[in-house]
């Protein structure tokens, strides 16, 4: 009889998909100045990007969280990139608090951020967690002033695209080359005709 | 008169729930904002070593195999998650290792997608037909109710495994087929005289006791506790327990059962029991169960079906709506929870049951499953 290796608890059924998984909170906020916001991320998925647990005692204590603050600050920007139409928007993360969801307490912060000009229209392009954990998703509240919609980001859903889509770099070269060459063309006939008059 | 006070209760329960405690700046740097599972700080030397070698199959198949293991005994799909993304370089292959192929029809199989993970297991079975293969995809037909198939899997393991290993195997199957007490006078006497290992004992014991409840045998509630002895946190025979002790009119022990977990599964339990002390502790878990439902739907999840009608049946008193997601849940999972929902659900509306669940368990001679269990009419929701 061969043995087998098999984990045997993994063959009872299914109670189900039991647990919550890993889920942000985003809000975004149009308002007369601009856009503001609001992410709460919890403290659990914060441990996965960046070691939490100074003294290895398996909590995190909010001593611990608040050290460590400035590097997270860092990686929240990193993980969200908003874009207008003139440009990248740059984003502060501050105000930090706690806040309780149904699985645990989570941090919050508050989001400014400062776009090249007053804008409706934004690009907004989110990675968090993704690398390590497949099933994260960050489950986004948007308030325009027009109106207030969800939006999930999910790995192969990473940007939301806020108002009119933002012109892309690439087709914005192309529609001017397009446009010289037609220019050009133009030029040249118009040339070309007064010389054989 | 009692019913006006339990109404006024619940009704009270209701209303604190839609109220949302409030951000705050904590007051205290020791203040703890989370426990970190053991299995979230263990093996980091792996962890180190297959970041730097991402696509190694077999240092990921070492990280998911871990990854799996802590989702097996704590039921947190963040594992699930992370074993997920270890496998991201074989996830869309064709034809990944047999090894990864496995793994990863497990882990589609714990996210309810059936079918895609029968293809993975079939793939890899013809391939290397291995005991771990059948025992695996027959768990996937049993959950679908495909129990010819999921038969012939488990005999299909012939000579490659023990025989407790076999008839372990065989025995929910031949539960559902109408031999639950001829399992039951057989397979406990083959479990004791076993040397076995503990996780393989504790699997066996949790299959006889979800045999024996479903058959009314008296001695459920001793082979739940021989189960839990061996592995006090494997997470589904803890749920399938307090299922148990539920029905014996046992909430106290439910709560002493499951008071720290946070499982959806394990807190639906926790809320039924609550409701049945009329403790007031009801009105957090219900107010964390609608905060999971509701985040659930906005993720457009439909991955809780069977939690959800159990939910909506037990805990919010709709049995029309529950009965409309239990029927949606039975589409796809015919285990006999599902089973058993249904009946209850169509019972307190003093309905027949749905005809198609009438027509499974009258093929299957599975009548016994119809009779309300003498301790359950005693207990039954008012």
């Amino acid at each position: 009889m061969k043995r087998i290796f098999i984990l045997f608890s993994c063959l009872t059924g299914l109670y189900g998909y039991a647990h919550k998984p890993s889920d942000s909170y985003l809000e975004l906020k149009q308002n007369s100045k601009g856009w503001i916001g609001r992410w709460d991320i919890s403290v659990r998925d914060l441990n996965q990007l960046l070691p939490l647990d100074a003294n290895q005692d398996q909590q995190i204590s909010w001593g611990e969280l608040k050290k460590k603050l400035p590097e997270l600050k860092i990686i929240v920007k990193d993980n969200l990139k908003v874009t207008a139409p003139e440009g990248a928007c740059e984003l502060d993360a501050r105000d930090p608090q706690i806040d309780t969801h149904s699985d645990g307490q989570y941090l919050s912060l508050l989001l400014d951020i400062q776009c090249p000009s007053v804008t409706e229209n934004l690009r907004v392009e989110y990675s968090l967690l993704f690398q390590s954990d497949a099933l994260h998703r960050g489950l986004a509240n948007i308030e325009t002033e027009k109106k207030t919609f969800d939006w999930v980001f999910e790995n192969e859903k990473r940007t939301l695209t806020i108002g009119k889509p933002n012109p892309q770099p690439g087709r914005l070269h192309l529609f001017l080359l397009a446009g010289i060459l037609v220019f050009a063309a133009v030029v040249y006939q118009r040339k070309t005709r007064v010389k054989k008059i | 008169m009692e019913i006006l006070i339990t109404r006024l209760f619940f009704l009270l329960c209701f209303l604190s729930v839609s109220g949302q405690a409030a951000r705050f700046i904590p007051e205290r740097d020791d203040m703890i904002l989370a426990t970190l599972e053991p299995t979230e700080t263990t093996n980091q030397a792996l962890h180190t070593y297959w970041q730097k070698n991402p696509e190694h199959p077999d240092l990921a198949l070492a990280m998911t195999q871990e990854l799996l293991s802590h989702y097996a005994k704590s039921l947190d799909v963040r594992y699930l998650g992370r074993a997920m993304a270890v496998l991201r370089p074989w996830w869309k292959l064709r034809t990944p290792p047999n090894k990864i192929l496995l793994a990863r029809a497990r882990i589609k199989q714990s996210l309810h997608l059936f079918h895609e993970s029968l293809e993975d297991f079939d793939l890899a079975i013809t391939r290397n037909p291995t005991g771990q293969a059948y025992l695996s995809r027959s768990t996937v037909y049993l959950v679908l109710g495909k129990l010819d198939k999921a038969r012939k899997d488990c005999e299909s393991l012939g000579q490659r495994v023990s025989p407790l290993i076999l008839e372990t195997c065989l025995a929910p199957i031949r539960s559902q087929q109408g031999e639950g007490k001829q399992v039951l006078s057989s397979l406990p006497f083959i479990i004791a005289q076993s040397q076995t290992d503990k996780n393989l004992a504790a699997w066996a014991w949790g299959v006889v006791a979800e045999i024996a409840y479903h058959w009314n045998d008296p001695k459920a509630g001793q082979y739940y506790a021989k189960a839990i002895d061996l592995e006090p946190e494997d997470g589904y025979n803890l749920t399938a327990y307090a299922d148990y002790l539920l029905s014996e009119q046992k909430p106290k022990r439910v709560v002493a059962l499951l008071k720290d977990a946070e499982q959806d599964s394990a807190l639906l339990r926790l809320g039924l029991a609550y409701r049945q002390l009329k403790d007031p502790k009801f009105n957090e878990v219900l107010a964390k169960l609608s905060e999971r439902f509701r985040e659930a739907k906005q993720r457009h999840s439909d991955l809780h079906l069977r939690e959800q009608a159990w939910f909506t049946f037990h805990l919010q008193d709709k049995p029309n709506e529950a009965m409309s997601l239990a029927q949606q849940n039975w589409k796809t999972q015919k285990e006999p929870q599902d089973m058993e929902l249904l009946v209850r659900i169509s019972r307190a509306l003093g309905e027949d049951l749905p005809q198609e669940l009438l027509l499974h368990l009258k093929k299957r001679s599975l009548l016994p499953f119809l009779q309300p269990k003498p301790r359950d009419l005693a207990g039954e929701k008012q």
